[in-house]
């Protein structure tokens, strides 16, 4: 018998996970390529199937945001913000859905 | 008869708890990139001219320096933390912390080339 | 430089209020729970050495609270279920005699719960028995999200 709190943060968790595995190993790269090396468009070989990079950057860049919107989140809670949970949590889940909304967006009509 | 408690923060005096409340920090840093990256691509659609030249130089290239090493940062904490879940093992051998952490970097820069060349089309071989 | 334990109430000197503490200790169900109540003429539980193996470090806590006085999380949210109750709660999903563990697990994972922890580790660092309770979290939030995850799926069906 789940709760649903436990099922909400279990699921956040979980992407949180999984975008911590692609910031982990992607993101530094994607750093260098698209701002250094000022090369933000994906212009590769695989980049010719214009669904894979699109879903590239989708993946990573929700993942991502997400990862760092967790942790943000705890941050605060950890800086006793936590008599404030609802709040922040719905403060945070609707940045996000901003973010992804706004990333849909962009990398759809790349 | 209540006392006076110490700080709830005394951490943060503390060189140990810096290191995990920076690699908590990181988190700010990449969400800023996600964020960059994506108006960058924006800005580039609509033809406007974009952020990059928007910005001068040395400002962004200290900006972007910035964000990579929290991005890093946040790569090598990632490995050195996993490990103390779940053990990382090469057949039956099982990797110390710091070769986990040695492996996982290797694995890094294998995926940033293949990123790098696949993806973006940068050039990883090119003479010059 | 001597000091109160971190992060409790400080009665007096160095004493410090430990009721919070012995709360959650109770409140994770540290026993053995069963489906039904064993008759005397069914002997007693039988365990493997394997199966002991299993959660026998989670087992060593002497409740000495170095984990809580070392936990920033704790410091900053006091009803954080923290370290020494979580372990002690994953204990007991561990043990092969026991049949609560998603009972327990639900508990453990709520709000407050294992996932409020962020992985600073220092509860384990300080530990002086080795029960690694950060270890204990992190599997918590594992068990946490794979239920969970199944049973969305079994909601989908």
């Amino acid at each position: 018998m789940k709760s649903k709190q436990t099922l909400f943060e279990a699921i956040d968790w979980g992407i949180f996970s999984i975008g911590g595995i692609l910031a982990a190993f992607l993101l530094p790269a994607n750093i260098v390529v698209t701002l250094l090396l000022q090369q933000p468009i994906p212009r590769g070989p695989l980049a010719t199937l214009p669904a894979l990079s699109k879903l590239y950057l989708f993946i990573l860049l929700v993942g991502v945001a997400w990862h760092a919107m967790h942790r943000i989140r705890f941050v605060l809670f950890g800086f006793g913000l936590s008599r404030y949970r609802r709040g922040v949590t719905a403060a945070a889940m609707v940045a996000l859905a901003l973010i992804i909304v706004f990333a849909l967006e962009v990398i759809s009509s790349l | 008869m209540s006392v006076k408690e110490p700080s709830r923060y005394w951490w943060l005096r503390r060189r140990k708890y810096i290191a995990i409340f920076l690699r908590e920090l990181s988190s700010v840093f990449i969400l800023a990139y996600v964020l960059l990256y994506l108006l960058i691509l924006a800005q580039l659609q609509s033809g406007v001219r974009g952020l990059v030249t928007q910005f001068a130089m040395v400002p962004f290239v200290a900006l972007s320096v910035t964000l990579l090493a929290f991005s890093l940062y946040h790569s090598i904490t990632w490995f050195l933390l996993l490990p103390r879940i779940q053990p990382m093992k090469i057949g039956k051998i099982v990797l110390s912390g710091k070769l986990a952490l040695i492996a996982n970097l290797g694995g890094l820069v294998v995926a940033s080339l293949l990123i790098a060349s696949l993806i973006y089309g940068v050039h990883i071989l090119s003479a010059g | 430089m001597i000091e109160p334990l971190h992060n409790f109430p400080v009665q007096k000197d160095l004493v410090v209020d430990i009721g919070d503490f012995m709360e959650k200790l109770a409140r994770v169900k540290p026993w053995i729970i069963s489906e039904r109540e064993r008759a005397l003429e069914e002997g007693e539980y039988l365990q493997k050495p394997e199966e002991l193996e299993k959660y026998e470090q989670f087992s060593a806590c002497i409740n000495c609270m170095l984990c809580y006085a070392a936990c920033p999380v704790f410091a900053g949210d006091r009803e954080f279920i923290g370290p020494a109750a979580a372990a002690l709660g994953y204990r007991y999903n561990l043990d092969s005699r026991d049949e609560g563990a998603n009972e327990r697990l639900d508990l453990l994972t709520r709000d407050a719960g294992a996932f409020d922890c962020t992985f600073v580790g220092e509860c384990s660092t300080v530990c002086p028995k080795n029960v690694d309770p950060a270890l204990a979290l992190q599997r918590l939030k594992i068990d946490g999200a794979l239920t969970s995850l199944k049973s969305l799926m079994r909601r989908g069906k």
